[in-house]
């Protein structure tokens, strides 16, 4: 899977200006409802899912990134998009760093291996320091959208 | 003391397969040894210890992993995590709501003697020696990642 495949594009966040793990959500959920990929009426209700998700443990994964995400009826396929914080967030983080990168995913119920998917693919990325490294100090979302097209034309990763 | 790694290989029974909760209970497993431990399929393999690195598997449900321990304690860290695998991570998809647990899962809790009267529809049921290792009671697997 490729991030074609799920991060949408305009709902891209370059400048993420939350600074809770709270706000950084609701302003991601909603650049999805923005783009049109969840419905409005929707969002309150995907936003409480992916916080009782973070309950169960924090989905800061470590490297100054999060992919805080939920399953949702409303959704037919995965939907996903891109935020990144200049400052980085406190996210309860596994290695106690903040987040600067937030891969948020939405997917429906019945495909866990979409999900499985998604995760392999953002984690094989940013494995590449250069990769990560250029996405956090990216400043526009065409620029995020930029790296993201490299990445999945495999200029970052080797393998 | 160098001596070989030692190797079992286990199956991801979880619906949801090896996603972020059920990597994140390997990472703090593995912790717990002393021992390198590598995880993976084929000839890729990688560190028990990274949680980034166990998610780059993407092994849905029904992949078989091969287990390298290496260490002082490797049997024993091989031995737990294997149990994991086993339980199909069940301790990792326990709803962890607020206080009260709600009557999702109906099936018995801990007994030891006897078969849980209704629903045999988990793969493990009764097929574990009953030695009380593994959190058996797996049945309420994968409403959340």
């Amino acid at each position: 899977m490729k991030f074609a495949d799920f991060i949408t594009p305009t709902a891209i966040q370059a400048e993420l200006s939350s600074h809770t793990k709270d706000a950084v959500i609701t302003e991601l959920v909603q650049a999805l409802a923005d783009a049109g990929e969840i419905a409005a009426d929707q969002k309150d209700d995907i936003i409480a899912s992916i916080m009782k998700r973070e309950e169960l443990g924090s989905t800061g994964i470590g490297r100054g990134v999060a992919v805080p995400h939920t399953k949702h009826p409303s959704v037919q396929k995965l939907v996903g998009t891109v935020g990144v914080s200049t400052d980085g967030v406190d996210f309860d983080s596994l290695d106690g760093e903040r987040v600067q990168l937030f891969f948020l995913l939405i997917s429906p119920p019945e495909r866990p291996g979409d999900h499985l998917r998604a995760l392999e693919n953002i984690s094989r990325q940013l494995r590449d320091d250069t990769f990560c490294r250029f996405l956090k100090q990216s400043k526009a979302p065409a620029d995020i959208q930029q790296l993201l097209q490299e990445a999945d034309d495999n200029q970052f990763v080797s393998g | 003391m160098s001596t070989a790694p030692l190797k079992q290989i286990v199956t991801v029974l979880n619906p949801e397969g090896l996603h972020l909760r059920p990597a994140d209970l390997l990472v703090r497993t593995a912790n717990q040894y002393t021992s390198s431990i590598f995880i993976g399929k084929n000839s890729e393999m990688v560190d028990c210890k990274s949680i980034l690195s166990l998610i780059t598997l993407g092994a849905d449900q029904g992949t078989e992993l091969k287990i390298e321990a290496e260490g002082a304690d490797a049997a024993e860290a091989l031995k737990c995590i294997t149990s994991l695998f086993e339980s199909g991570f069940a301790v990792s998809e326990e709803t962890d709501g607020d206080g009260a647990n709600e009557a999702t899962d109906q099936g018995t809790p801990n007994q030891d003697d006897g078969p849980s009267p209704s629903n045999g529809s988990t793969p493990s049921n009764g097929s574990t020696p009953g030695n009380g290792s593994t959190p058996g009671n797996g049945s309420t697997q994968g409403q959340t990642f």
